[in-house]
């Protein structure tokens, strides 16, 4: 062979030996962490030999520090535990054990921090685990890498944590039933409760008032409870009626001022899943219960204690046995029972 | 349940690889199923007159269970996370949630509670998730402590509130009106907006009326009682908090988180996020004792004085539950120039323990029923029971700090050839910084061997001499190569303890930044 023709095979070859790797994909991928110790996204597809960045970034809203380690198919909980194992010496290693087995790691990022980590994806297709290895992190937030590989459907994905699927806690409805919750639309001390049927109202410990009333499911609480807390429940069903700015029960004594009203929430007697609410208003004591009837609601008032009290109705229609009118207002004896209905509207 | 297994197995690896130690010799864990339509996430545990045990749960429902029998009656449901309760008679108990202090009681004798009376609401509540209420725990005089977490700004609050707004730092309808990310740096990292967050309260116990008791408070899980009837308090690192500490609460003392400080009634209404740091590190009472964050604990769950026949060895000391290890942690106190100070040691580290261990009790033989939780944090979930196989550990009973250095007593005699060996205590020590950043360092720190180490003859004691010993740091003992007269390892061989004052009664120097 001449050089000339030498050269040229050599160059032949080396075209296809360079050409391959330049076209070898390079991918970039966010991955972040999140509350409650989650990686989003939680896996993923790559094909072999790819050259990764990944970019982690450190979302926890709760302010933890993570770290993100990746490593070889089956090494999760090996990893795991040897971070653990590394007891006194894990904050200077950044809680990343020193193991053939890790292909890539980060340090350990403060929440808002981020850092990239550059890897070549192994050629060996398989389902590749990563994780955070901070202290008790690793048994809840690890992710799970697919090369080659292809995922399953998420609901039947054993290599992702059950905080990426959807909610596993079933909703259950208890009726009646009665749960104190963040709920919507009302103060921080809220009172759902499920009537026997199928209505409900939010009861507000703070203002010892009916804010609303709906028709329908109870409540879902479940990212209330599976989060940190931040989320509200959500009331299910069609709400019906609300106090909105209507004002609730105001009593006084009867001759003393009419503006204030100052409430105290005492707590609830229960019966059957369904509460009897205790509280004073102006210094007068009352017992509220709520029942639903054939054409609504209807919450049943009772003063226990002896007093001449005056009542502002409002908007209410209330007739009380015995009760004199003073212009809008109401005055009679204690103690003393009535009711307040409240019509469902006719479809 | 497959989440509970992983600790499981995750826990007998911890168990079987940490050190070599086998703590199947010395404890027995066995698990207590809880109620299969409840979820398992302990807040609270109490032992009942009756031998029952009371547990409140996550969602809300407080059980009772035989445990002997294992049979759970519900007594009482619907509760607002619910993280602590104190059983007052076989029919009635009190539980801490968090709108409210409340008292549950079987009236009408069907064994299931139907009166629930708020003994006390009096404190404000935003609406913002990391507002959480524990206790209750109960004194010699039968009143009540209760502790309030602050707000985090991780989230804002509510349109409702309930309590006065707080007028002190960011106006209030920038809580509303602003993107939240740009806005809450300025809320503050924690804040304390509405009455009494980020304070210890008292309750009376005839009356209901609540009363502040002591502040600088910012996630005050556990509350108990030592021996003598001291309270005390566990707190999560965090901002100005640089590891986890132990507290002893006295009234009036404020401990260190700035955010409830506009609460005091002498307070001239600054805002606490610019004050100057060294003003409240003069304030300021340090902890008793500090868990090395990332190698003790990582968040110290409830406190509980040993008081059983089954850890005799140990009682008098402090029990103390940690989440994010799968341990329990032993406390030993003692009172140097009048201030508490002390050690802290693992009882019990891995094998069959999940994580997450948030409230304990000992049931009527003495056994720990622990419950576990996780929320949003790392942790696990479940009941399981400790017992005693009735072989001492070999262990670390007592530790004294003396002139220069540390006196050891052990739980039985120990090799004193192991014990005369220099090389068998690592010693490190380090202080925590007390800043608005969240957590610190281990700072300043050093390693040395003790200059001398003088054994009892019979091996139950030992004094060791070390180059220095400086108030304010951490030391941390490193014991491994201690073996009892047996040949058995030393079980717990990490030992740190918290030097608040010298026997000479020096304090330690300001520990903020610039110092």
């Amino acid at each position: 062979m001449s050089p000339k023709s030498s050269c040229l095979w050599r160059c032949l070859l080396l075209g296809i030996v360079v050409i391959p790797s330049l076209l070898s994909a390079a991918e970039r991928k966010t991955i972040e962490m999140k509350a409650p110790l989650r990686f989003d996204p939680p896996r993923f597809e790559i094909e072999p030999g790819t050259k990764l960045t990944i970019r982690a970034v450190n979302r926890d809203s709760t302010d933890l520090p993570h770290n993100i380690l990746f490593t070889t198919p089956g090494n999760l909980q090996t990893l795991v535990t040897e971070a653990m194992a590394l007891g006194e010496r894990g904050p200077e290693l950044e809680y990343i054990p020193q193991s053939d087995d890790v292909l890539a790691a980060s340090t350990l990022l403060k929440a808002g921090n981020r850092e990239d980590l550059k890897f070549t994806v192994p050629d060996t297709p398989g389902i590749y685990p990563y994780v955070c290895t901070f202290p008790g992190h690793g048994m809840l937030m690890y992710g799970a890498m697919y090369v080659g590989v292809e995922m399953p459907p998420l609901e039947e994905d054993s290599n992702v944590p059950d905080s990426a699927k959807m909610d596993l806690d079933v909703l259950t409805e208890r009726r009646p039933s009665m749960q104190r919750m963040f709920l919507p639309d009302i103060g921080p001390a809220a009172i759902a409760v499920a009537l026997p049927g199928d209505q409900n109202y939010a009861w507000d410990a703070g203002v010892c008032s009916l804010r609303y009333i709906w028709q329908g499911a109870f409540i879902d609480a479940r990212n209330h409870w599976a989060g940190n807390g931040n989320a509200l429940a959500k009331v299910l069903g069609d709400i019906w009626w609300e106090a909105g700015d209507s004002t609730p029960l105001q009593i006084f004594e009867t001759g003393s001022s009419t503006d204030e009203r100052s409430v105290e929430f005492h707590g609830y007697r229960k019966q059957d899943e369904q509460p009897t609410f205790l509280y004073s208003v102006n210094g007068i004591a009352v017992e509220e219960s709520i029942e639903a009837t054939d054409s609504g609601l209807k919450r049943h008032f009772t003063l226990p204690n002896e007093g001449q009290v005056t009542l502002k109705p409002g908007d209410s229609a209330i007739s009380i046995e015995g009760a004199t009118s003073e212009g809008d207002l109401l005055q009679f004896t204690a103690p003393i029972s009535f009711s307040i209905e409240i019509p469902a509207p006719s479809n | 349940m497959k989440l509970l297994s992983l600790f499981t197995t995750i826990g007998l690896l911890v168990g079987g690889t940490a050190l070599g130690e086998d703590y199947s010799r010395y404890y027995r864990v066995t698990p207590i199923p809880t109620p299969g339509d409840v979820n398992g996430q302990v807040g609270g545990i109490d032992l009942l007159p009756d031998g029952r045990m009371a547990v409140a749960f996550h969602h809300g429902e407080v059980g009772f269970i035989d445990v002997r029998r294992n049979e759970w009656t519900i007594f009482a449901r619907g509760l607002h996370e619910p993280l602590g309760v104190v059983a007052l008679s076989d029919s009635s108990i009190m539980v801490m949630q968090r709108p409210e202090l409340t008292k549950i009681t079987d009236t009408d004798g069907d064994g299931i509670g139907d009166l629930y009376e708020t003994i006390t609401d009096e404190f404000g509540m935003t609406g913002n998730y990391h507002e959480f209420a524990f206790g209750p725990v109960r004194d010699a005089n039968g009143d009540f402590f209760i502790s309030l977490n602050v707000a985090s700004n991780g989230a804002g609050i509510r349109e409702e509130i309930r309590g006065d707004w707080l007028e002190v730092g960011m106006e209030r309808e920038r809580f509303y009106t602003e993107e939240w990310k740009d806005v809450k740096k300025e809320a503050g990292r924690m804040y304390s907006r509405v009455p009494w967050r980020g304070w210890i309260m008292k309750v009376d116990g005839e009356t209901g009326e609540m009363t502040p008791w002591a502040s600088g408070f910012r996630s005050p899980n556990g509350l108990g009682f030592d021996a003598d009837g001291n309270l005390f308090a566990t707190d999560n690192q965090g901002d100005w908090i640089g590891t986890s500490p132990l507290y002893h609460v006295e009234e009036g003392n404020f401990y260190g988180h700035v955010a409830s400080v506009p609460w005091m009634e002498d307070w001239d209404g600054r805002d606490p996020l610019e004050v100057p740091t060294a003003e409240f590190d003069q304030m300021r009472t340090r902890p008793a004792l500090q868990f090395p964050q990332g190698i003790v604990a990582n968040s110290p769950t409830q406190i509980l004085t040993i008081d059983s026949d089954e850890f005799s060895t140990f009682n008098g000391q402090l029990l103390v539950g940690e989440m994010n290890y799968p341990r329990l942690l032993r406390v030993m106190m003692e009172e140097v120039a009048g201030v508490k100070q002390g050690a802290v040691v693992n009882l019990l580290d891995g094998g069959d323990l999940n994580l997450g261990n948030h409230r304990f009790a000992f049931d009527e033989r003495g056994k720990i029923v622990v419950g576990q939780t996780h929320l949003s944090w790392a942790g696990g979930q479940g009941m399981q029971h400790i017992d005693s196989t009735g072989v001492v550990p070999p262990d670390v009973l007592d530790i004294s700090l003396t002139n220069d250095g540390f006196d050891l007593t052990f739980t039985k005699p120990f090799d004193v050839e192991t014990l005369e060996n220099s090389e068998h205590y690592a010693v490190a020590s380090y202080y925590y910084e007390y800043h608005a950043a969240y957590g610190s360092p281990q700072m300043d720190k050093s390693e040395s061997e003790p200059v001398s180490v003088v054994a009892s003859a019979d091996g139950t004691k030992v004094s060791l001499k070390l180059p220095e010993l400086k108030a304010g740091y951490v030391y941390q003992l490193d014991l491994t190569g201690l073996k009892d007269a047996d040949g058995e390892p030393i079980l717990n061989p990490m030992v740190c303890y918290t030097i608040n004052r010298l026997r000479d009664g020096t304090a330690p120097e300001p520990q903020i930044p610039g110092s």
